[in-house]
């Protein structure tokens, strides 16, 4: 170190009559969007200057982002707080889904035709009705149900609460048969239930496949209305992420400028705004994975409590990884499409 | 090193701040660019940055015409270019070593050499003992001096700087001039835009002086020649 006369030291770093060469990049040099493994030809520093891997440009470009992220403002927290919330609401409704599905498929399950005779109706005539639904072609475990059996199915079924039904003076239950049909498609099998149910003595054919259909056709339609639902939401979410972004950008425009005069590539100032909304996304994506548990949680006992209010077995089941998954990844989708919607409108480098 | 060749420029708004401009200044050498408000002095500065683009005429650096460059050769020039500006433009929500460090990181150098070349230009600048101060808390001759550093620590071969004692007072002001001088000593080109005549002269350097955008003097060593057109 030189002690210069005004009393500021200074470092010596090369004659007077020192040249430099070629300062300016040669020609056809380029700079890599990421410096990646890059020496500048001729550059500021001469041969010697290195720049940074991509590697180590992008992890500093992401604790760049993670400190103005953690140093944070109120309105990157309240975006992430619109993202968590946004995805709960599809998380919930994607939940309720896939447990709709999944009771479905356990139903569908389940093609019993059950005929309910009338009440006047005489053992003749039960007996001449069966041998009626054995002859249907395609007709299978044909079986005639007296009031007593069915008694008996209640009770097991009610299991602890059977006790109510021994104050009934008479069994209320009508003598039923029940059927299944071997190989018929769903409709063909409906058009039968309703031209057994016109017999005479038949006071109500009950098939239970018919509902699942009916059940099956209005969760699709449940789905399509919800994904409509969920697009216009991730579209808000998206623009929501872009708007706070565009704050970032105004309030760090002074940085941008002076960074734009001191030689920093587009990647080197977008990058970090990039990571920014990609952070926001994934924090609210996390957020919206646990207030989804939380509900789960909840609603798991209230379910099962619903479930044995009706005599039924009803469980929640909660969300499969590959769901969950795709969750976290809409948050961190919805981060970038924001920061880019963003980035090429309000930073022109 | 630095050519200017019939450069005019006008702003969108109708304004001509430079109007045939020629002018060349050799490599290593130091000029002073003097005139007053209004002249086309920092619209000059701009031009060499590549802030603005000319309107006529060629702005060449280092043999290149820089209105060529593209997008991606831009950073290079402008990393080779230290700028100091009047109002200092520093980042007053980090430290010192932040905004000198900056620079560094910008021009995409290696982490583990970033701590020790900053150290060592704030010490070069008399700075060390307020590394880990907010430039907010300085006075306007130690913000001057962070301008310096951040502009270079990368050891450019060319520094530009606008008015850098405008806002100093004479004392203030010899000794940012000094630190140019010793840039200049080793090998830096230097321009300094100053309407200090007085405090010019002192330093003995050429200087080039404007009015109304126009040269109004020039010295025979920055006349442009033919030979140096080729």
């Amino acid at each position: 170190m030189n002690p210069t006369p005004d009393g500021f030291s200074t470092r010596r770093r090369g004659s007077k009559t020192s040249k430099r060469k070629g300062w300016l990049p040669a020609r056809g040099a380029k700079v890599n969007r990421a410096n990646k493994n890059q020496r500048i030809k001729a550059g500021p520093m001469g041969d010697d200057a290195k720049t940074t891997t991509s590697k180590s440009f992008q992890l500093r470009s992401l604790k760049r982002a993670w400190s103005r992220f953690h140093a944070g403002s109120l309105s990157h927290w309240t975006t992430t707080i619109i993202i968590a919330l946004s995805l709960t609401i599809f998380g919930t409704f994607t939940l309720l889904l896939s447990n709709a599905n999944t009771a479905l498929e356990s139903w569908s399950g389940d093609d019993l035709v059950t005929v309910f005779m009338e009440e006047r109706v005489s053992l003749s005539q039960i007996e001449a009705l069966h041998q009626s639904i054995t002859q249907i072609p395609g007709a299978t475990d044909v079986l005639v149900v007296s009031p007593a059996e069915a008694m008996g199915r209640m009770k097991n079924m009610l299991g602890s609460e059977a006790g109510l039904l021994d104050n009934l003076r008479e069994n209320p239950l009508p003598y039923s048969i029940e059927f299944r049909m071997r190989d018929q498609i769903h409709q063909m099998t409906a058009d039968l239930a309703y031209e057994v149910g016109t017999w005479a003595g038949v006071e109500a054919v009950s098939y239970d496949q018919l509902w699942a259909e009916k059940l099956s056709a209005l969760i699709h339609t449940f789905r399509f209305v919800g994904l409509v639902l969920t697009l216009l939401l991730l579209t808000a979410v998206a623009l929501i992420i872009s708007n706070t972004i565009k704050l970032t950008i105004i309030a760090r425009r002074d940085e941008v400028e002076v960074m734009r005069f001191m030689g920093a590539t587009d990647a080197f100032i977008k990058t970090p705004f990039i990571y920014e909304g990609v952070l926001q996304g994934s924090f609210g994506a996390l957020g919206a994975l646990l207030f989804t548990t939380l509900l789960y949680w909840g609603a798991e006992g209230a379910t099962a409590e619903l479930g044995s209010a009706f005599g039924i077995y009803l469980t929640l089941h909660f969300l499969p990884i590959d769901q969950l998954l795709i969750i976290l990844a809409l948050g961190i989708v919805l981060g970038l499409v924001g920061a880019l919607i963003s980035l090429s409108r309000f930073l022109e480098i | 090193m630095i050519r200017f060749h019939n450069v005019s420029m006008r702003y969108p708004t109708g304004y001509e701040a430079l109007k045939g401009v020629s002018f060349a200044l050799p490599r290593g050498s130091f000029y002073f660019l003097t005139g007053h408000s209004g002249a086309g002095k920092t619209s000059i500065l701009k031009l060499i940055y590549r802030a603005e683009r000319p309107s006529e005429g060629t702005v060449v650096i280092g043999g290149r015409n820089i209105d060529q460059l593209t997008n991606r050769q831009l950073p290079l020039l402008r990393r080779s270019v230290g700028v100091i500006f009047q109002d200092y433009k520093l980042l007053y929500d980090r430290t010192v070593y932040d905004n000198v460090a900056l620079a560094m990181e910008v021009a995409g150098q290696e982490p583990d050499r970033i701590p020790g070349q900053v150290m060592r230009t704030l010490e070069s600048v008399g700075l060390k003992d307020y590394t880990y101060q907010n430039p907010i808390a300085l006075s306007g001759g130690e913000q001057q001096r962070v301008a310096i550093a951040r502009a270079t620590v990368n050891r450019p071969s060319l520094v530009i700087a606008d008015e850098p004692t405008g806002n100093l007072d004479k004392e203030m002001g010899r000794r940012i001039l000094s630190l140019f001088q010793t840039l200049h000593k080793q090998g830096t080109t230097i321009l300094l835009v100053t309407h200090d005549v007085d405090l010019a002269r002192e330093l003995k350097h050429p200087h080039i002086e404007m009015v109304d955008g126009e040269i109004s003097y020039l010295p025979d060593s920055a006349r442009l020649v033919e030979e140096s057109l080729s």
